[in-house]
């Protein structure tokens, strides 16, 4: 489970820096793949151009996806996911600065399976990952055919 | 000699015949009279009840009458004075009979049979006839005496003869005088059988007629009664011979009741014929009564010797009921004349002049009755002067009847009048005379102008029209709406007048055959072009007896309403057009609205995330650095550091308050039943704030339930309840009460604490936005959290405030309607 690739869409840099060291801080020590904005992660999921290659780029298990991005909004990269069967596994995660009812609707009936609105400071980040951690990360089982990629 | 005799004897035999066929004409003239007289007073029964009964005598006498006139035509033929006379009476009988004809089919008709004039007329006509009837009578009466009279002096006169011709012619003539007398004798024998002959005949006649009929002796007793005398005094023939007369011929006076003198006593006691005495009724045998009318005659024998006498009498009930009759409608025609509310003239043909007035005319005039007699027309303001009094009364005679209907007349005071005059000429005894009625039409004419004036006032055009749908007459109405003079308007064609002619034809022939129409819309043109929208209501008029004289039509202008409906759909046009520029305005309006809500919530969204980014980034970094290069960058170092996380952390929870008040004003909040125990026991274990160990919460339950939105409530409750556990002064436990109240049907819940309070001056502004009422930093606060409070609760249909001095706490609450409680 430790190997298993998370993918990160997140636009602004000091985010990802927040992110990181936050991940890093609750020890959660996947390989963890960058997305700046929607179509570079689909891009990436779909495996086009130098995503081709999944040992540099593996397909991830777990998906922290911002909604405000550049380009293609992260519910239209949600909906894409969803409608990609060989996806479906994916567990994605949203994580946005702002709890709109209506982004929330639309959210889970596209397939999200967590909407988590990004804490205002670093210790409560922190907190928000040691509790991914155990419960997703630690104590949640998966379908097996997420344990192949990676290995 | 032979020849001498033979002639005094012929003589002498033809005078008696003469006597005996006056006593023959008198009696048939008797019997015509009867006859006239039942006709008369069967006609008069009949007038005055309807009952065809009466008609019955009238009817049998009109049957009979001209044989019985003929029969005395016959028997007065060789005497030309008495057969002129029949001919009198023929002719006036004939008159009265054509008028009594006239007046029975009338009164079968059912037509004005009490006319006074016709009656008058008739009653004339009867007595013309009874007149001729009595000259007649007493003619031959003359004729039957000097008959009488007659034979007696020839029977001297021959006995005188006879004994001056001489003994010697008596001898020289005895054997043939033997022979003769011998014949004679025979001769007697026969006149005997002649005379019984005539005394059977003169008892049949007796008999046969309707008079009754007495003889008498000289005495007074009774030797003869034919069977009508029989029958109305109850005595027989046989019963009654012998008997002194007043026994069985028992007169009384109708009114006196006296006893009345006998006629034949008087006749044979004077030796005249003695006249109907009036008013006598015979009491019959068995005591019944019969008024009568009677006359008695002695009879003399050869000598003039008064041998007995003979009594006629009739039953003259019904005449005299006639009588009446006649006198009640004499009565009424007379005071039909004198309270006539007619003028009512009589005048002379003759001389012109008037004979008699009726009040009312001599009012009218203004002139006494006394001295309108003897006035001619003219002089009486009637007619204009002599001349067209002379053209008038020619015309009169000509055509029996003159009628004008306007006569302008001038009374003596000078007053001027209009009159209906109609003239008549009737016969009245045989004389002419003309009878003029005057009304007096002065009002009906007023009351006709009046009608004109009101026509003539009517703004509506109003006509009439002939069948041929020429115009007969107009009001001032119609001239205007047509530009066209009253003359030149009438004898045109209706149709003329109007856009549509044909339509206008068809509108009246449609009233021609209707009888009326009713809102016929035509369009009149006048002269200059001009056009009226009208409704044409109309119908025909008739004249007394029901003939269609034309169509009186009426309109109605409805040009006015006409505006008003093109006004009115003018305007309802506009207000369409209104609608829809309102409608649009609106749609427009609420596109841009909706554009407007689109940008606010691209906006709040648009803050929600790009300003928090940043804040995050600060508060990151500080805390990034303080983790990292705290113990490089000193205390001073690590408290800026600080200071900016916190002011990253409040300019957060800004925003966050920001967007919330945002949503609080355009989210949805749909109302349903909130139990306040539950939700308030939620808010408490949400806290830590909140909990046993940092306040005292007393919730006072059961708390009421209201009608609100869970949701916003519980954002409200919360802002309010963390207010209450973080403004108490330094040291302080919080204690907060929460409980709930009814009033006026809803709900009120009291959040009260023991903090600092607010005071007074600053409640106003509690609930705005972005206010804050104390600077201790302590107590620092977005400002916003009351005013979610405010905005959320009112938009659930509630009320906010508090209750404050400022010292000791404050009793914050809101008031929701309750929810209706389920039956």
């Amino acid at each position: 489970m430790w190997d298993q690739t998370i993918l990160l869409v997140e636009d602004s840099e000091d985010d990802v820096f927040l992110m990181k060291r936050a991940l890093k801080e609750s020890n959660i020590l996947n390989p963890l793949q960058i997305a700046v904005h929607g179509q570079h992660a689909i891009d990436y999921l779909a495996g086009t151009g130098k995503y081709a290659d999944r040992v540099q780029h593996p397909l991830p298990s777990l998906i922290f996806l911002d909604l405000k991005l550049p380009f293609k909004h992260g519910l239209e990269v949600l909906k894409w996911i969803h409608e990609q069967p060989s996806l479906e596994t994916i567990l994605v995660i949203v994580l946005t600065s702002s709890s709109e009812e209506r982004d929330i609707q639309q959210a889970y009936s596209l397939g999200a399976r967590s909407f988590l609105v990004k804490p205002p400071t670093p210790e409560m980040l922190l907190e928000l990952m040691l509790s991914l951690k155990s419960y997703w990360v630690k104590f949640n089982e998966y379908p097996a055919t997420l344990d192949t990629p990676g290995s | 000699m032979v020849v001498l005799l033979y002639w005094m004897g012929t003589n002498l035999f033809r005078q008696a015949d003469l006597t005996d066929r006056s006593d023959q004409v008198m009696a048939q003239t008797y019997a015509c009279r009867l006859l006239v007289i039942d006709m008369e007073a069967g006609l008069r029964g009949f007038q005055v009840t309807g009952d065809e009964r009466f008609l019955e005598p009238y009817r049998a006498a009109e049957t009979n009458i001209v044989g019985e006139f003929d029969k005395l035509e016959k028997l007065i033929s060789d005497n030309p004075r008495q057969t002129e006379r029949l001919k009198a009476i023929r002719s006036a009988f004939n008159v009265w009979h054509e008028f009594a004809t006239d007046m029975r089919l009338r009164r079968e008709r059912g037509g004005d049979f009490q006319e006074g004039a016709a009656n008058l007329r008739g009653k004339a006509l009867m007595d013309a006839t009874r007149a001729r009837f009595d000259e007649f009578i007493s003619d031959e009466t003359r004729l039957r005496q000097e008959q009488n009279e007659k034979t007696a002096r020839l029977k001297k006169y021959y006995m005188g003869k006879r004994l001056g011709l001489g003994i010697p012619l008596a001898f020289a003539l005895g054997w043939f005088m033997r022979r003769k007398l011998l014949g004679l004798a025979a001769n007697y024998d026969v006149a005997l059988v002649e005379a019984n002959k005539q005394r059977t005949w003169f008892q049949v006649t007796l008999g046969s007629i309707g008079d009754a009929v007495i003889t008498t002796c000289n005495e007074g007793k009774i030797t003869f009664l034919n069977p009508v005398a029989e029958k109305m005094t109850g005595w027989t023939v046989r019963d009654a011979a012998g008997l002194p007369l007043e026994k069985v011929f028992n007169i009384v006076h109708e009114e006196t009741r006296e006893t009345a003198e006998n006629p034949i006593a008087k006749a044979l006691r004077e030796g005249n014929i003695v006249g109907l005495a009036n008013h006598t009724a015979l009491v019959a045998k068995d005591g019944t009564e019969t008024c009568i009318e009677d006359s008695a005659a002695p009879i003399r024998d050869d000598e003039q010797k008064i041998i007995g006498a003979v009594m006629v009498f009739h039953d003259v009930t019904e005449r005299r009921r006639a009588e009446e009759l006649t006198l009640v409608s004499e009565v009424r025609y007379r005071r039909l004349f004198e309270e006539s509310d007619d003028g009512i003239l009589l005048l002379d043909p003759a001389s012109r002049k008037i004979t008699s007035a009726n009040p009312f005319m001599a009012e009218l005039l203004g002139y006494t009755r006394e001295e309108l007699v003897g006035r001619e027309l003219w002089q009486i303001g009637l007619l204009k002067d002599e001349s067209k009094s002379q053209i008038a009364f020619r015309e009169l005679q000509d055509k029996g009847r003159i009628r004008y209907e306007n006569l302008p007349l001038q009374n003596k005071s000078g007053e001027r009048l209009e009159v209906e005059f109609v003239g008549n000429i009737y016969q009245e005894d045989g004389q002419k005379v003309i009878q003029c009625n005057i009304r007096d039409i002065t009002a009906r004419k007023q009351a006709s102008q009046y009608a004109r004036s009101l026509l003539e006032a009517s703004l509506d055009p109003l006509v009439t029209i002939s069948a041929e749908g020429k115009i007969t007459d107009v009001n001032e109405g119609s001239i205007k709406v047509t530009g066209v003079a009253r003359e030149k308007l009438i004898g045109t064609d209706f149709s003329d007048y109007f856009t549509k002619p044909e339509q206008a034809r068809e509108g009246y022939q449609q009233v021609f055959a209707k009888g009326f129409v009713t809102d016929y819309p035509l369009t009149i043109r006048h002269k200059d072009g001009r056009l009226t929208d009208v409704l044409y209501n109309a119908s025909v008029y008739k004249d007394a007896g029901g003939n269609v004289l034309g169509v009186f039509a009426a309109a109605r202008d409805i040009t006015a309403r006409k505006q008003v409906e093109e006004g009115l759909r003018k305007a309802q046009q506009q207000l369409e057009g209104h609608a829809e520029t309102l409608e649009k305005t609106v749609n427009e309006r609420t596109v841009s609205l909706r554009e407007t809500i689109e940008q606010l919530e691209e906006f709040s969204y648009s803050v929600a995330h790009d300003l928090r980014a940043p804040l995050r980034a600060m508060q990151g970094y500080a805390k990034a650095v303080l983790k990292d290069y705290g113990d490089q960058i000193g205390e001073e170092g690590k408290d800026y550091l600080q200071r900016i996380s916190s002011a990253g952390l409040r300019m957060d929870a800004l925003t966050r308050d920001v967007l919330t008040y945002s949503k609080v004003a355009r989210a949805s909040m749909p109302r349903e039943p909130v139990l306040l125990d539950k939700l308030v026991s939620e808010i408490i274990q949400h806290y830590p704030q909140m909990q046993v160990a940092q306040a005292e919460i007393t919730v006072e339950s059961p708390l009421l339930p209201v009608l609100g939105n869970e949701t916003w409530l519980t954002q409200a409750i919360s802002n309010l309840l963390g207010n209450a556990v973080k403004f108490v002064p330094e040291g302080t436990t919080p204690q907060v009460r929460v409980r709930s109240e009814s009033r006026n049907g809803e709900v009120r819940l009291w959040i009260e604490d023991n903090g600092i309070g607010i005071k007074p001056e600053h409640q106003k502004r509690l609930f705005g936005m972005f206010e804050r009422v104390h600077l201790n930093e302590k107590y620092e606060g977005t400002g916003i959290g009351l005013a979610i409070v405010r905005k959320s609760i009112e938009r659930m249909g509630g009320t906010v405030g508090l209750e404050s001095d400022g010292e000791t706490g404050s009793q914050f609450w809101i008031q929701l309607p309750a929810p209706q409680k389920k039956s």
